[in-house]
Parts: C-alpha cells; sequence; structure tokens
C-alpha cells in the first residue's frame, strides 16, 4: 500500500507541466496586456512595449549559444546593433546577455533591446530561456528608457 | 700639235682620270650610306677618242708623286705624333680605334667636343708619313664608333640626381653632355674610357637593360682616306696646269676644274672628321626609370558570397522582433 503511494506521488510529480514561472514588475505608466502571444506583454500608452517569453530549452544550450543565436538572427532580419551586447544579471542572480539594435519601421527610426536569460533546471525540462523584449518609437523609448531598464534589472526567472 | 691643243689635251685627260677617280669612290661611298655627287664632268670630257692613252699617262704620273699625296693626306701622318700616341691609351679590353696608330681618333683625345683635326700637316714635320705608300703597314686597327644603352632603375626621388650624377661622370672622364631630358640623358666620353664610363654608369642604380654597339667604319675611313689622296694629287697636278696656262682661256678653265675639286676635298675632310670625331667620343645613353613601388600582392578582389546560414530549428527565433512586439491587438 505503501508502494503504491510513492509511485503515484512520483507519477504525478513527472507528469506535473513544468513550471514556467518568472516575475517582472510593470513599469509605471506601462498597461499590462492580456494576449497568447507573449507570456507576458505591457505596453506604455505611447506605444513602448515590453514582453517575456519563457520558453523550454530545446535544443539544450548554454546562454553563449541563445544569445549568439539571437544575435545572428536579428542581423540576419536587418537590425543594426546598437553598441556592444551588454551582460546583464536578473534579479534572483541568473545571468543574461542584452542586445541592442536599431530598425526603421515605417520610415522611423525604432529601439529594439533584445534580453536572454538562460536558467538551468534540475531536471531537463524544467529548463527554461527567457526572453524580454522591449521596442518602441525612438523618441519615445528615449523617454521610457530608464523604466525599462529597471524593469529588466528586476525580472527574476522563478 | 700646236702647245696651246697640247695643253687642252693634257688638261682633258686629267679632268678624265678625275672623274674616274671620284666616280669609283662615289660607288664605295655610297654603298657606306654617303652621298657623294658623282662629277658631271667626267661624264663631258672622257668622250674624247684621244683623251684616254693621255689619262693613262696622267695615271702614271700621278702614281709617281703618290710619296707626296700619301704626306700631305694629313691624318696619317698626325696619328704618328709623339704626344697623340701618348693622349690616347687604348683600352686594353675594348680595341677602340684611338688605339690605331695610323688613325685620326689617335690625334684626337684631349680635344675638346667642338675640337677640329687638322687633317694637313706637312710633310716636313713628318717625314715618315710617305712610309705607308710604298710599304703596306700591317692591317690596321678597327676604326669602331661605340655606342650604349643602360636602362636603370632607381627611387623616384633619384631620378634627377642620377641624371645629374651621370652628366658629371661624362665631364670628369673628359666628355660633355648631349641631350637630356626627364628621364634620360646623353653623354660621349672618349672612347679610351669608354669602358670605365659604362662601369661607373651601371654602379648608379639597378641596370634594367644594358646594349653596347661597335659600328665598324673602318672601310669608310679607308675609302675616303684614299678618294682625297687622289683628289689632292688631282689638285697638284691642276695648279701645275694652272702655272702654265698661257692664256686667260686655259686659266679660267683649270680655276673652275680647281675649284670643284677644292669643294670636293673640302667635303670629304669634313666627313673624315666627323667619323674622327665619333670614333673619338663614344656615346652613352641613360634611361632612368622609377623603381616601382612594393606592393603586397592582393588576390583579386571578389565580392564575398553571403555565409551560409545555419537554419536553427527553433521557430521561436523567428517571432523576435520589433514588428511582433509591436503589434497589439
Amino acid at each position: 500500500m505503501r508502494a503504491n503511494r510513492f509511485v503515484f506521488a512520483l507519477a504525478l510529480a513527472l507528469s506535473a507541466p513544468a513550471c514556467a514561472s518568472f516575475h517582472v514588475n510593470t513599469p509605471s505608466g506601462f498597461a499590462e496586456l492580456d494576449d497568447d502571444a507573449y507570456d507576458y506583454r505591457a505596453t506604455s500608452a505611447d506605444g513602448v512595449v515590453l514582453a517575456v517569453r519563457a520558453l523550454r530549452n530545446r535544443p539544450s544550450a548554454n546562454l553563449a549559444f541563445w544569445s549568439r543565436a539571437i544575435d545572428e538572427r536579428m542581423q540576419q532580419r536587418g537590425y543594426t546593433p546598437d553598441g556592444e551586447p551588454r551582460p546583464v544579471q536578473s534579479a534572483d542572480g541568473y545571468a543574461g546577455v542584452q542586445y541592442r539594435y536599431v530598425i526603421g519601421v515605417n520610415g522611423r527610426p525604432h529601439r529594439y533591446w533584445v534580453t536572454v536569460y538562460v536558467k538551468s533546471g534540475a531536471f531537463l525540462r524544467r529548463s527554461r530561456v527567457y526572453i524580454v523584449e522591449a521596442g518602441g518609437d525612438r523618441e519615445t523609448f528615449e523617454g521610457a528608457t530608464p523604466l525599462v531598464e529597471r524593469a529588466i534589472t528586476a525580472f527574476r526567472c522563478s | 700639235m700646236s702647245r696651246k691643243s697640247c695643253f687642252f689635251a693634257r688638261l682633258r685627260a686629267a679632268g678624265a682620270l678625275t672623274g674616274a677617280l671620284l666616280g669609283a669612290h662615289a660607288l664605295s661611298a655610297c654603298s657606306a650610306g654617303q652621298s657623294y655627287p658623282r662629277p658631271s664632268y667626267a661624264a663631258a670630257q672622257v668622250s674624247g677618242a684621244s683623251a684616254a692613252p693621255r689619262a693613262e699617262s696622267l695615271r702614271e704620273e700621278s702614281a709617281a708623286v703618290d710619296s707626296d699625296v700619301a704626306a700631305s693626306a694629313g691624318f696619317a701622318p698626325v696619328a704618328e705624333s709623339p704626344a697623340a700616341t701618348s693622349a690616347a691609351p687604348s683600352p686594353p679590353p675594348l680595341p677602340s680605334a684611338p688605339g690605331g696608330p695610323s688613325r685620326p681618333p689617335a690625334a684626337m683625345p684631349g680635344r675638346g667636343p667642338a675640337g677640329r683635326t687638322t687633317p694637313a700637316s706637312s710633310p716636313a714635320s713628318n717625314p715618315t708619313a710617305a712610309q705607308p705608300a710604298q710599304a703596306p703597314s700591317p692591317a690596321p686597327a678597327p676604326m669602331l664608333v661605340y655606342t650604349a644603352d643602360v636602362r636603370l632603375m632607381v627611387e623616384q626621388p633619384q631620378i634627377t640626381e642620377v641624371l645629374d650624377r651621370v652628366t658629371d661622370l661624362a665631364y670628369s672622364l673628359g666628355g660633355y653632355l648631349v641631350r637630356r631630358n626627364n628621364s634620360s640623358v646623353q653623354v660621349r666620353v672618349p672612347s679610351s674610357r669608354f669602358r670605365d664610363g659604362l662601369r661607373q654608369v651601371e654602379g648608379l642604380g639597378e641596370v634594367v637593360q644594358r646594349s653596347i654597339n661597335a659600328d665598324d667604319v673602318s672601310e669608310e675611313f679607308r675609302d675616303i682616306e684614299v678618294r682625297l689622296q687622289n683628289l689632292r694629287a688631282v689638285r697638284r697636278r691642276l695648279e701645275e696646269f694652272l702655272a702654265r696656262a698661257a692664256n686667260v682661256t686655259d686659266a679660267l678653265a683649270v680655276e673652275r676644274e680647281l675649284e670643284r675639286v677644292a669643294a670636293e676635298i673640302d667635303r670629304i675632310e669634313g666627313r673624315m672628321r666627323f667619323l674622327s670625331a665619333r670614333v673619338a667620343f663614344s656615346l652613352v645613353t641613360v634611361n632612368v626609370q622609377p623603381r616601382p613601388r612594393q606592393q603586397p600582392i592582393v588576390p583579386e578582389e571578389r565580392p564575398v558570397p553571403p555565409r551560409q546560414l545555419l537554419n536553427l530549428p527553433v521557430p521561436w527565433l523567428d517571432t523576435l522582433g520589433i514588428g511582433r512586439l509591436l503589434n497589439i491587438r
């Protein structure tokens, strides 16, 4: 009877969906949106958007791999790097890399920041890649930059 | 035959002899690239039937004065003067004409570029001059006109300096400047210093090309030398005729012939001076070209093909970007 309980508990633990929790502070003046495209997305009234996605680490790779893959893909798509990649750290101590780009949208320059964290779990299925994106028209983004930076550094992977 | 008709017969015969001699040498001169007009006088006078035997007798008479002619030929005796031989040491490796014992260039070294040869020297000053006419001397040294072309490669800023040094070198060797432009210089140096000068020129830069040419003018010089001797013999005979002329008409006819012979002698002497100067001074042409800059060998510029991209099987990478981020519905 006791053995049956143990097997049941193990099966329950393995079958439970991996937790993709993270914590982000919605910047002041931003409104959190409810949509399916992102795990989290908030926007300011003038169009600066902050979004987070928690993705399974498949294929399993480290921060160097994902940061390089992201930068390659963005530059392929015409994003111009705005400075060197910046090492960042989440509020709970996970290392990350932030890339900043400039790109034109409808003839206007826009800023686009993408920050990647990799959280390696005890089980492979718990390993996560967190993508924190921020962007908007360059003019409006300049005013929201401190808020966005604060939100990124306050980001927690758990 | 009266005395007057005898005089004219001898005069005609002299004219025939002059024409024959000049005509024969004109052929050899033309073959050497020079144009000497064949005297029309010969063609006009030789037609007389009685002129031929008298011409023969005159030729014999002229042979009798060969020793005088040789002495008055000028160039050969001058060459044997002690001053001349001491002033022109012949370079051992280049048997240039200035070293020849009986050639005019031997008398020329030491003269300036505008130096003039005095072809006629008196027999009295050179009593041995008549010897070559009586006993043939051994084969004379060839008269060679040396020309050298040297192409040097130097650094671009040194071109003018090298040209200056070539000019200075020519002067120091006793030569002179012929012409010069931005990249080349032409100088003449004494043939006795030709090799020395050429060696020094070649030390001024990297020799890219060198050519040396020796043009043998011995045959032409000998031809016109003999021709000159004969013309002088004819002139001597004409002067004798002139002294014996009985009246003004005869004297005028002889004067005309004398004038023509004298002009021909002047032409030949000028040609001999020209050849002598060419033999005595060798022409050195130096072309200087800049050294090309050393440039690294760069492969041909080809457009670099775009890097082949690895298409990671990660769909969410394609969803990154500001378009999706700002797309709020």
